[in-house]
């Protein structure tokens, strides 16, 4: 049933209305689970008798604001929505409506309730009825521009009077012209007269914030060209005067709603993004610097548009950061080396490239930047890492950017979270300022997971002997993987099978699955067993289940085997090359001590005497018995 | 029927906050707590975004009754099948 989510949410705000209601912290956020203007508009009615303390996470602070709304038309269904709207925006505002219809006697007379209320933010609804004449002549386009201009002066003079005597700022708003209007029209040369005279009014409301500092105007005539709506419901308007459709009263309100943020100081100052699949397609140690997707054609463009975003966003003020797990000097490779970056290292004001947890790193980053979570906007192509965030650090607005990468620009430039005011020449200067202050700092990495974020996730890691569907995926698996690679390199597709086979060895292929959905085949190890020792000859993992412990898991799974068949150690031969860092952490981690260089390899030993414990409690494993194959 | 009932009432709870269960197809709106001709546009809204249909102004304010408001939804919604 359509309204079921819709009614749960209302029955709690209506719960939450009582006088001695419980507190249900988390209700102001599920509100963003609504959909519709009509149920929307329904949740911004019973706000306005919520107690906000009532309905925010403990330590949230919302801005108060004084709002005030006066229009040339009814817009009474706007009123809730931008409560609604302002509410989740972080604002706490005391809104006021000032009889519709009143707009210009409200701003000019000194005395009028608009005046009295001395609102911080003044926004006014203005239609197109308002310009034109209720009847007009199609044949003389002059009388009709000399008419528009006439308003559009009482109009100014209404809103300049309005401002110099008040301290508050006005925000008007383009108008678009009904479509009906100009099929009034029949000349194709009367029409484009017409439009051209619209747009000369549009221009000079436009114009307006240029002569008089206090005065901005919302362009609701572009914010129109990707809304799917239609702007008016003729028989709303007939009916009641209302000029908008319920679909363009909610977005008049949210761009009202991202306008009073931007009064009221709410802009996010920051925006950390991930790299692989995030500012370039792939992954770039496993496809190499000289493999990634970026510029030329589909997809490589869409990432070029991320970075040409991020980049234009950096140049008026915001600041830019990169918290992705990755060797570092592999991504100082490509910032330095790629030719189709638009983004370069001197662009960010910090990195944290490591194999941290991502919680920990923007953390770190706010401190180092000396700005609030609040300020940060996150951006990752990982559900997991999004999760993570939203769930260790609320204060920080996530950006989760999955599908089709052609919409990922549009994604980070949704809800309009870093707008201001006005840019100023230090925003211009803000990344040199920062960069030259900071103290290029290594963030501290810390490998310890998340164990409850983690034990949430129901990851489940199963093991299982290489068959022949497995071997060419695992061989594969083998060639592209160069982070967490035991050997270096891959292991042949004949030896795979060789040792798949053979009595005395086992090649075993591992998938995970978590909530999220299943990652499928993610590694493998190739074991030899000897009667006192078992030595891994070769382990590889995707690194896109790096630090969730499945690695561990594998490994216990392996111990196990071992101790059970009367090994007394497990050895594993380490390859080093300029990638694989990560299995050397992995190594060491597990207890496993390092011993003799042998040829371009190192020997490493860990003793099963008494077998190690070392299977996370979070990861549930499902194995296959070893000892039923080859 | 009673799939159209049970979610035009649902929809009369959000806009009137009386619960659903207390609305029968005999209720009539004029007799429900804060019902104002602008909570009849406000669920005019609801229950065009639900079902996916539009109404006529005059036969929509003419619906004295809750009963009379899901026979009209149920009109529309063959209405627009048959022009689909």
């Amino acid at each position: 049933m359509p309204s079921d989510p819709a009614r749960d949410l209302l029955a709690r705000l209506r719960r939450a209305r009582g006088q001695d209601a419980t507190a249900d912290p988390a209700l102001l956020d599920d509100l963003a689970r609504l959909d519709g203007s009509g149920a929307m508009a329904e949740a911004g009615r019973l706000l306005a008798r919520v107690p906000l303390e009532r309905i925010t996470p403990a330590g949230r602070r919302l801005r108060p604001l004084r709002v005030a709304m006066a229009g040339t038309f009814t817009a009474d269904g706007v009123l809730p929505l931008l409560r609604l709207e302002l509410m989740r925006g972080g604002v706490a505002p005391e809104i006021r409506t000032f009889g519709f219809d009143q707009l210009v006697p409200q701003l000019s007379d000194p005395d009028s309730a608009l005046a009295v209320y001395a609102p911080d933010v003044a926004l006014c609804q203005l239609d197109a009825a308002f310009f034109l004449p209720e009847t007009w002549d199609p044949t003389a386009m002059g009388e009709l521009g000399e008419a528009l201009s006439a308003r559009a002066a009482l109009l100014e003079r209404a809103v300049q009077g309005f401002v110099e005597r008040s301290t508050g700022i006005v925000a008007l708003h383009t108008v678009p012209l009904p479509a009906l209007e100009h099929r009034k029209v029949v000349g194709h040369r009367a029409k484009a007269q017409m439009g051209r005279l619209w747009r000369e009014l549009n221009g000079r409301l436009l114009e307006l914030p240029e002569r008089c500092g206090r005065v901005h105007t919302l362009d609701l005539e572009i914010l129109l060209t990707d809304h799917p709506g239609r702007l008016r419901d003729e028989r709303r308007f007939k009916f009641a005067g209302m000029a908008w459709s319920p679909a363009v009263e909610l977005l008049y309100a949210r761009e009202a709603a991202r306008f009073c943020r931007a009064a009221a100081g709410l802009a996010k100052k920051a925006l950390v993004v991930d790299l692989d699949n995030t500012l370039w397609g792939g992954v770039v140690g496993d496809d190499g610097p000289a493999g990634i997707q970026v510029g030329g054609a589909y997809p490589g463009n869409c990432y070029t548009d991320v970075q040409r975003g991020a980049d234009t966003l950096r140049r008026q003020g915001v600041l830019l950061a990169i918290c992705s797990k990755n060797d570092p000097a592999v991504v100082d490779e490509v910032f330095s080396r790629h030719p189709e970056l638009t983004l370069r290292a001197d662009d960010f004001v910090a990195q944290a490239v490591n194999w941290g947890r991502k919680d920990h790193n923007l953390r770190q980053i706010a401190e180092s930047l000396n700005l609030g979570l609040d300020s940060l906007v996150f951006a990752d192509d990982s559900a997991f890492e999004c999760e993570l965030i939203r769930r260790e650090l609320p204060q920080v607005t996530v950006v989760h950017l999955d599908g089709d990468p052609a919409g990922h620009l549009a994604a980070l430039l949704e809800d309009g979270r870093f707008d201001v005011l006005a840019t100023t020449a230090t925003d211009r200067e803000r990344t040199a300022m920062y960069r030259a202050r900071a103290d290029r700092r290594r963030f501290a990495e810390s490998f310890a997971s998340a164990a409850e974020y983690l034990s949430e996730l129901d990851l489940r890691v199963t093991i299982a002997p290489a068959d022949e569907f497995s071997v060419p995926r695992l061989v594969q698996l083998g060639l592209r993987t160069n982070q967490f690679n035991l050997a270096g390199r891959g292991a042949t597709e004949a030896r795979t099978r060789a040792m798949a086979e053979a009595p005395d060895a086992s090649v075993l292929g591992f998938e995970v699955a978590d909530r999220f959905g299943r990652e499928g085949l993610v590694g493998g190890v190739w074991i030899s067993r000897h009667p006192d020792r078992w030595v891994i000859e070769d382990m590889v993992m995707s690194c896109r289940v790096f630090s969730r412990g499945v690695e561990r898991a594998v490994l216990a799974h392996v111990i196990d085997a071992a101790a059970a068949e009367g090994a007394e150690h497990l050895d594993a031969r380490y390859v080093a090359t300029d990638r694989n860092r990560p299995v050397h952490e992995f190594l060491t981690g597990a207890g496993f001590v390092r011993g003799e260089q042998d040829g371009d390899g190192v020997g490493f030993r860990l003793s099963l005497r008494p077998p190690p414990s070392v299977l996370p409690d979070w990861i549930d494993l499902e194995t296959k018995d070893l000892a039923t194959h080859g | 029927m009673d799939d159209v009932h049970v979610i035009v009432t649902g929809l009369i709870e959000q806009v009137t906050d009386v619960p659903a269960e207390e609305i029968t197809a005999d209720t009539r709106f004029d007799g429900l707590d804060n019902w104002t001709s602008f909570a009849a546009l406000r669920l005019l809204t609801l229950v065009e975004e639900a079902f996916g249909i539009g109404l006529d102004f005059r036969t929509y304010f003419a619906a004295a009754r809750v009963g009379d408001l899901a026979s009209l939804v149920m009109a529309a919604r063959v209405e627009e099948a048959e022009s689909a």
